[in-house]
């Protein structure tokens, strides 16, 4: 049986299939080395799997075999893109600690009622409510960045509707307005004041996403009632420095 | 540690009413966690960056300085929320390599335009800024077996119930396929099968956006699909590339 069909209804007219392989410990580059000019990176991706594999994979078959029969995870995190942000290798995550969601800036936009209808998508409502009403998660961390090249385009622009970086990024402009009313307040020179205003912003806007966050139901009720808890992170990349704090309710 | 208002700068942070921040703690290599704390998994999360910040970022600051002025990765991965299914640990991914995208079952849902609503941005935003900002020339989505969005993809008949059903619909071309050309295969082998060309769905998504398609067709970009088997550990990896 193949593994991938080559039939090509699913794939855009004109396109095909090629270099259909299977990595596992016995991986050899050999057979690809004919096409490896400009698939380094990706057969880079491939070589390591293999380590993977080897290392770790069939190190610890019990942990595996255990985690292919399901996953537990007790968290559920929400951060950037950026390649700097693995969070894997910031918060040193086991296979099967936490469920991840990665996007621009890890923003979380606010549950509208009508999203439940056909014409929106909202990934971060599939993710969170899978997490959080499937998989009874405990914790939820939005973890923000400095040099965020999603808080830059907040910070820099005045036109959000260009493009989908703009309509994406204007979820945060409660923290743009956080920041400039900090930098006025505040009185600092104009150098100063745009690194404070990003830091400000940056970490603001991770507030929005938890302030977000609350706004879906099976979420606020879950708070309140303290089967789960938010929290937010600010990681700076300069100085290697994790910022961290919880929202809870008031008493 | 302090209940308080703000996270930096004494200025009042964005809350929603009635609730407040508490326990703010900076994280480096100096870090004493809290004895009385009984917050087990996120402590263990700032330990762990203590780890990271000493074990990987102080020993490497030479990288770690250059990629604070700037990063360049040469490629994207989309790749599943699934707890089982990081990608730094699947691909040894370095600092600054690679943009990762992490969504329901991987999906990326067909462009729209320019303008659309907030919650359909997410995706769009991420290939926009990767593909004509950051100039990257891969992009990878990788799918994997044991997948509860493809598992929802394939045992329900209603995708308006709920937000889950509302975001793998986007896979049913992929349902179809199966159901149509393999009936006589097993639910499991038909699941793995689905798992593999709901991947497919995603890259022809990926298609319809215009710097997409003119960059695959110029050879900058390439585009490419991965199924990672989590019981037998195994990668399946393929391209798609113009006939």
């Amino acid at each position: 049986m193949s593994t991938v069909s080559k039939e090509p209804q699913l794939l855009e007219h004109g396109y095909e299939i090629q270099n259909l392989v299977v990595v596992d410990e016995n991986y050899s580059t050999a057979v690809e080395e004919v096409n490896s000019e400009h698939d380094e990176v990706v057969n880079k991706l491939k070589n390591k799997f293999k380590d993977f594999k080897t290392d770790k994979f069939l190190a610890e078959p019990e942990l595996f075999n255990k985690l292919a029969k399901q996953q537990e995870p007790k968290v559920m995190l929400i951060s950037c893109i950026d390649s700097r942000c693995n969070p894997t290798m910031l918060l040193g995550l086991e296979p099967g600690e936490a469920f991840v969601v990665r996007n621009v800036a890890a923003l979380v936009h606010p549950y509208h009622e009508q999203v439940r209808h056909l014409e929106h998508e909202n990934g971060i409502g599939a993710a969170t409510q899978f997490a959080v009403s499937v998989m009874n998660v405990e914790h939820i961390v939005v973890v923000g960045h400095s040099s965020c090249g999603g808080i830059k385009a907040l910070m820099s622009r005045d036109d959000f509707t260009t493009d989908l970086v703009g309509g994406w990024v204007k979820i945060a402009l409660p923290a743009k307005k956080k920041a400039h009313l900090h930098s006025h307040q505040a009185h600092h020179n104009g150098e100063l004041a745009h690194h404070e205003q990003m830091s400000v912003a940056e970490k603001e806007s991770v507030n929005v996403s938890l302030k977000n966050l609350l706004t879906y139901p099976f979420i606020e009720e879950r708070v309140k009632d303290g089967r789960l808890q938010i929290h937010g992170m600010h990681y700076n990349l300069t100085e290697g420095k994790l910022t961290c704090w919880d929202i809870v309710p008031r008493k | 540690m302090s209940t308080t208002t703000t996270t930096t700068t004494g200025q009042p942070a964005i809350l929603p009413e009635g609730y407040e921040i508490t326990n703010i703690v900076a994280v480096d290599e100096n870090f004493n966690p809290d004895p009385t704390s009984e917050q087990d998994v996120v402590d263990k999360l700032k330990a762990k960056f203590k780890d990271f910040k000493i074990e990987v970022f102080l020993p490497n600051i030479e990288l770690f300085e250059k990629l604070a002025e700037g990063q360049d990765p040469k490629v994207m991965l989309i790749t599943c929320i699934d707890s089982r299914c990081n990608p730094t640990m699947l691909f040894g991914l370095e600092a600054g390599e690679a943009f990762v995208v992490r969504n329901v079952a991987n999906f990326v849902h067909p462009y729209e335009g320019q303008h659309v609503a907030h919650e359909n941005a997410a995706v769009g935003a991420a290939i926009e800024l990767a593909v004509t900002v950051m100039d990257i020339k891969h992009i990878v989505v990788v799918g994997h077996s044991n997948c509860r969005g493809i598992k929802a993809l394939m045992t329900r008949d209603d995708f308006t119930t709920d937000l889950v059903g509302n975001w793998v619909k986007v896979g049913l071309p992929a349902k179809e396929k199966v159901k149509q050309l393999y009936p006589e295969l097993s639910f499991d082998e038909q699941l793995s099968l689905c798992q593999k060309e709901a991947v497919n769905v995603s890259l022809k998504n990926l298609l319809t956006y215009p710097y997409v398609k003119e960059r695959v067709k110029g050879g900058g970009l390439h585009i490419h699909g991965m199924h990672y088997n989590l019981r037998h550990g195994r990668l399946t990896s393929w391209d798609i590339v113009r006939k």
